[in-house]
């Protein structure tokens, strides 16, 4: 496909070629066994910042940003050392950006991975692997993705039964096998922290779209043949995302001063660890400033059992505080904090320390 | 507060008090289970030239007046005037009574030092039940809570395991240890969001959140001075290559890069390392 061909002027000529490259692609795979072009993708972006506030150049990437006659909706042209490639940015949700892309896979993720990490207010979803769960349950499960790799404690600070790593990739025909699969895991202590799952929505005997979602708010499509039916599942996921970041939002604490005295709002986050921690070796490992946590901070209130972090998320520059135990670790976001940390905090200790882990807000547990 | 060895840190109990009305794991949580949620923290009453309880609890048809006692001498003039708080005043204050008649129950809270204040308090009359808050959490002294539901729950000694939570971080006569990890957290807060300068009183006014406004204007000074000390001090000692001043306003510099974070994350705790417990008093004027 030529660059000419990715220039659209609306939506629904973004529509359109997104569909027909879906068509494409599945003639092909039928005819030729492989696809013709790169798969149709949506990376859903996290924004606490307007469309103006995007860097025309960060990283090695310049970028430019052409208005379509949707409102929303721009064609996004990205450079790389002299290479071009497009996106297109749809932001109708004012907080959940939308970047569909119809490019090579490595170039849009290497993208998305500088997009998303480098600039401030810029992040990525964080799902956990409920999350993923949770969209199981309206379509077929095809398969799935999971990864957990011990990051925090050593080798030798394992036990005989701690995984320290697990990756496995299901592809499945129907939901019984990916599900009986993640049965067998959990019967038997495995992590099931799963970083996506691929879903085949079919209605009247039609396959509307064969999606992947990843943890990270990726959506790939393999098959379809409605993309109005993808960008209302895309859709769905911001609105779930949306809800748990509400929920998390409201519970940031806060005094105000009042006639009858201080009033105090908001509640703590409190992650309960499957097993015990050693808390020095883990805000070690979660304050400093490295992916993926991105967080800093200094620890002070320090006794055996029990430290105080008072800290920052680099990403948004927003401040949080936390407690750790060795059983427990609480968090504190402030008033106007966002509160897309909860998500990319509790998301990693899952993959990367302690795939047991619970997280709970003062209703119960918030996933 | 006294400055006995057996004196604990009011803010401490105070946070240690408001905990237990949170649905926590971690933390006991008598008074979340038995309903209660915090109403108001320090309020003041206009009943018979003044009471002013610490916190005021509130559940559907109850209250609970929460008195905190680091020492072991001292009852201090509230307690002999609870009684007179009706629902009326609480009325005045903005307070929302959820039921028409409303109960309200007193309670003293405190650390060991509640073991020798008792004798003081049944010396002067005053037998609200006292709960003690050490390694358990128990109703040791006192009468009986008038709700049941708090007396069955504060009767039974519970072990607590971690630390309460920090609702309220730090006065101005807490530590140096205490409010310089929320300096430099407010350092790099500025930082990383790209809003470097800032005056001493900005500082101040950030560390102290939603509720400088409401500070006295001599107390806001206080903390603004004692701040800039501290600043200095920093500027100083082992943060010199990260701040600047240039008239009256600080310049924090810190590069994008997650080694330089850390290396202030580590300048910060040598900085903390280097403070003994001197109190911002003791260190403004004493230096």
């Amino acid at each position: 496909m030529r660059m000419g061909e990715f220039m659209i002027t609306s939506r629904a000529q973004l529509h359109n070629l997104m569909e027909k490259t879906i068509d494409r692609n599945l003639r092909s795979m039928e005819e030729r066994g492989e696809y013709s072009d790169y798969a149709v993708k949506t990376n859903i972006i996290e924004a606490n910042c307007g469309v103006e506030d995007i860097p025309t150049s960060f990283s090695k990437y310049s970028i430019e940003l052409k208005p379509t006659k949707d409102k929303f909706l721009y064609v996004m042209i990205a450079k790389e050392k002299g290479k071009k490639f497009i996106l297109y940015l749809d932001s109708f949700f004012k907080r959940y950006w939308k970047l569909y892309s119809i490019e090579e896979s490595v170039t849009i993720n290497r993208f998305i991975d500088h997009f998303s990490n480098t600039l401030l207010k810029i992040d990525s979803l964080w799902m956990p692997h409920q999350m993923l769960d949770s969209f199981e349950k309206e379509y077929i499960n095809t398969g799935f993705s999971i990864k957990f790799k011990q990051e925090v404690l050593k080798e030798e600070e394992l036990s005989e039964n701690d995984i320290s790593q697990l990756t496995m990739r299901l592809w499945s025909k129907g939901s019984r096998p990916a599900q009986k699969i993640v049965d067998l895991l959990q019967e038997n202590d495995y992590p099931v922290t799963k970083t996506s799952t691929r879903l085949l929505h079919v209605k009247n005997d039609e396959v509307k779209f064969l999606d992947e979602v990843y943890y990270d708010g990726k959506v790939t499509i393999s098959k379809g043949t409605d993309i109005e039916e993808h960008i209302r599942f895309v859709n769905s996921i911001i609105d779930a995302y949306k809800e748990k970041m509400t929920r998390i939002e409201d519970n940031r604490m806060y005094l105000e001063s009042s006639d009858g005295g201080f009033k105090s709002s908001g509640h703590p986050f409190e992650l309960k660890f499957s097993k015990d921690q050693n808390i020095e070796t883990l805000s070690e490992k979660i304050v400093n400033s490295t992916r993926p946590f991105r967080l800093w901070g200094v620890v002070h209130d320090h006794d055996d059992d029990f430290l105080r972090i008072a800290g920052v998320d680099t990403h948004s520059g927003d401040k949080f505080d936390m407690d750790l135990m060795p059983g427990y670790a609480r968090v504190y976001l402030p008033k106007k904090a966002c509160g897309n940390v909860i998500f990319r905090l509790y998301t990693n200790v899952q993959h990367s320390l302690d795939p047991g882990v619970i997280i709970y807000d003062q209703h119960g547990p918030l996933f | 507060m006294t400055n006995t060895d057996h004196s604990f840190d009011h803010l401490d109990i105070t946070n240690s008090v408001l905990s237990l009305a949170y649905n926590l794991e971690s933390y006991p949580n008598h008074l979340y289970k038995a309903g209660y949620s915090i109403s108001r923290i320090e309020p003041k009453f206009n009943v018979n030239g003044g009471v002013n309880p610490d916190i005021l609890f509130m559940s559907d048809d109850r209250g609970l007046f929460a008195e905190c006692k680091g020492g072991e001498y001292y009852t201090g003039e509230n307690l002999g005037r609870y009684d007179r708080i009706a629902a009326r005043h609480l009325v005045e204050k903005g307070i929302d009574i959820p039921a028409g008649s409303i109960e309200i129950d007193v309670g003293i809270f405190g650390k060991e030092n509640l073991e020798a204040l008792k004798d003081k308090l049944l010396e002067e009359g005053i037998t609200y039940p006292q709960v003690i808050m050490n390694k358990v959490i128990q109703k040791k002294y006192g009468n009986d809570f008038k709700d049941t539901a708090l007396q069955k729950l504060f009767v039974e000694p519970v072990q607590i395991k971690g630390k309460p939570l920090q609702i309220l971080r730090f006065t101005e006569n807490s530590s140096l240890r205490k409010i310089a990890p929320y300096v430099f957290q407010a350092m790099a807060a500025r930082s990383a969001s790209k809003r470097v300068e800032f005056t001493t009183r900005e500082l101040t006014e950030e560390l102290m959140g939603e509720i400088w406004d409401s500070l006295d204007r001599e107390l806001q000074k206080t903390l603004s001075n004692k701040v800039g000390l501290f600043l200095r001090r920093c500027k100083n000692e082992y943060l010199r290559p990260y701040l600047g001043k240039k008239e009256n306003v600080w310049r924090i510099r810190v590069k994008d890069h997650w080694k330089s974070r850390k290396k202030f994350g580590e300048d910060c705790k040598r900085m903390v390392k280097n403070l003994d417990q001197t109190s911002l008093y003791d260190f403004v004027y004493k230096q």
